[in-house]
């Protein structure tokens, strides 16, 4: 397997709807024991592309291994495991949770906010005071 | 390549497993080639697909895993946890009991 199968491999367990964690951690041992194969069997006296291959072929088809991962419910992602709370309810909740949004924000970045805030009100008052002088100067010319 | 078990062999890999790692802490590779050195090579896995039941096994708190760099190669290693040894002991009174039914049948052919 080459780095693109491992890739694929990956894809296609996220489109299965195995766990991002799982996934993960599962190609990382793919890998790893891909590599002690080959190591294996180099110290058997093989060359690297027979090697490779045995070490592909012992790994096992990856349609079998995403198969594996999904005859186990408590691999998959949530989203996948209770739909329509995916669906419904999480969806409902971020759009209950959207004006708490600002509010968030701004105690997070409290110190940007305060000095925006402050800006805004110099360039309030400097606009003020011009617009209130240019009247005046009309008036006094 | 060792021929692959048929689908009544569901759950040994479990059993096999957790059997191994009741002795020590073990990682993938390791534990697939332990399989095939404890069994006389009559029993082969896909080597890959050793690892769902292996994650499995973890979400369902019979095993913990732990990761390591051992030369260079992360290695992801597994022990057994007491909720694992209880799964143990019972998998195996399981197994004894389907062995010696087996057998029995096996051994009484006017039954069989």
């Amino acid at each position: 397997m080459r780095n693109a199968d491992f890739r694929n491999l990956q894809a296609a367990l996220l489109q299965a709807g195995i766990a991002p964690r799982h996934v993960q951690r599962l190609v990382l041992e793919l890998r790893e024991h891909h590599a002690d194969i080959i190591d294996a069997e180099l110290a058997a006296g093989r060359d690297r592309k027979s090697a490779e291959q045995i070490a592909s072929v012992e790994l096992g088809d990856p349609a079998e291994i995403v198969a594996a991962m999904q005859a186990y419910p408590e691999l998959l992602s949530w989203e996948r495991r209770y739909p329509r709370l995916a669906i419904i309810i999480y969806p409902l909740s971020c759009l209950a949770l959207l004006p708490a949004v600002p509010v968030f924000i701004g105690v997070a970045h409290a110190p940007q906010v305060a000095r925006w805030s402050v800006s805004l009100l110099f360039a309030g008052l400097v606009t003020a005071s011009m617009l209130l002088l240019l009247p005046l100067s009309i008036l006094l010319t | 390549m060792a021929q692959t078990n048929p689908p009544f062999m569901s759950g040994v890999p479990e059993l096999l497993l957790l059997r191994l790692l009741d002795k020590q802490e073990m990682y993938g590779y390791e534990l697939v080639r332990s399989i095939r050195s404890a069994t006389g090579e009559a029993i082969s896995l896909g080597e890959g697909v050793i690892y769902p039941v292996l994650h499995s096994l973890e979400r369902n708190g019979a095993l913990k895993s732990r990761r390591k760099t051992v030369g260079g190669r992360q290695r992801v290693y597994y022990t057994l946890t007491p909720k694992g040894r209880q799964r143990l002991n019972k998998l195996h009174i399981e197994w004894l009991r389907i062995q010696g039914g087996i057998t029995s049948a096996l051994e009484s052919p006017g039954h069989a």
